[in-house]
């Protein structure tokens, strides 16, 4: 991947400033840096009257703009928190408890067996379905497991959180997804020990 | 789960997950999902829908599942999730991911945590629009 476009190199480009004006605006930030403040080289460049606050959201817009052209065809990497949405999809799918008990086999059995295999998942997802009336929800998690995070330890995480989910008398408005998205998050905030 | 929480749980799968290259693809499954209802398909019109969304070039196929999972009413609720999943993708993907991660948000907040509560609050402020 290309590396991302900086302020600094749009500002020139846009035709708001010139070189020189722009060494000068550097000049005066490693000045600043040097006694301990941090700046803004944008709002430096307005203080020094080189560019106006118009021009300076002009070239953060621009610069937004560039960045998300960039970053669309990229593929995204991590997967660390992929087992959040195995667990959310059998819990908003939620039919009965014996379905969400499915889902939570699936997720276990599959992790033995079907690893990172998407089609052995969903063969697994297909079987439970039809073992189990209504196990619409054995599917979901077979698929958003296999697709998410095959490991086995979090495979076991993802299991244990579907079977609670089938035991805890949940109200029926915590089934929607924004508020289990929002739990969600705030679990994993709390859980949090150390920033990345 | 309707089209709408579908098209959440997506972007949320395809927001944590590793996306396929052409993810855009998933965006055509509501679309077909509705195609397949019209046929004289019964409980196999979802089945269908489901290897479709495995197909290699959406793997890894979570995302593309999810809004292969709910029954779609009408074409106009097929266009709605496609739209809200690719539209979410894109803004929260292209815009506000790498923003989520910086320095500036709480450490405790930043990355996944902040990407699921922008998608919930998302959800909950695009609601009465898709009651309309």
């Amino acid at each position: 991947m290309s590396a991302p476009v900086q302020f600094r190199d749009l500002v020139v480009e846009l035709g708001f400033v010139t070189s020189a004006q722009l060494g000068d605006a550097l000049a005066r930030q490693d000045e600043l840096n040097g006694s301990g403040v941090r700046s803004h080289l944008g709002h430096l460049l307005e203080d020094l009257g080189y560019l106006t606050p118009a021009q300076h959201r002009l070239v953060l817009v621009q610069l937004d703009m560039q960045r998300a052209l960039a970053a669309l065809p990229t593929v995204r990497r991590s997967a660390r928190h992929g087992w959040v949405v195995a667990a959310l999809a059998p819990v908003a799918l939620l039919s009965s408890p014996l379905a969400i008990l499915a889902a939570a086999a699936v997720v276990l059995v599959g992790a033995w067996l079907a690893q990172g295999r998407p089609g052995r998942w969903l063969a697994l997802g297909w079987a439970a379905s039809v073992l189990v009336p209504g196990a619409g929800a054995a599917t979901a998690a077979a698929a958003g497991q296999g697709g998410a995070s095959p490991r086995l330890r979090e495979s076991v995480l993802v299991a244990l959180i579907i079977a609670v989910s089938a035991a805890v008398p949940l109200l029926p408005i915590a089934l929607s997804p924004g508020h289990l998205l929002l739990i969600a998050a705030l679990l994993l905030a709390l859980l949090r020990r150390r920033p990345r | 789960m309707n089209h709408y929480d579908a098209s959440f749980l997506a972007i949320a799968c395809a927001l944590m997950t590793e996306r396929p290259r052409r993810w855009w693809l998933a965006g055509a499954i509501p679309a077909l999902a509705f195609a397949l209802t019209l046929l004289p398909l019964g409980h196999f019109a979802a089945i269908v829908a489901a290897l479709v969304a495995c197909t290699p070039p959406l793997r890894p196929a979570a995302a593309a599942l999810l809004l292969a999972a709910p029954r779609y009413p009408s074409v106009r609720a097929a266009a709605v999730s496609a739209g809200l999943y690719l539209c979410g993708v894109a803004v929260l993907a292209a815009l506000l991911e790498d923003r989520l991660d910086q320095d500036a948000v709480p450490a405790f907040l930043r990355g996944t945590p902040a990407r699921l509560l922008v998608l919930a609050v998302a959800y909950f402020s695009l609601l009465p629009v898709a009651h309309l």
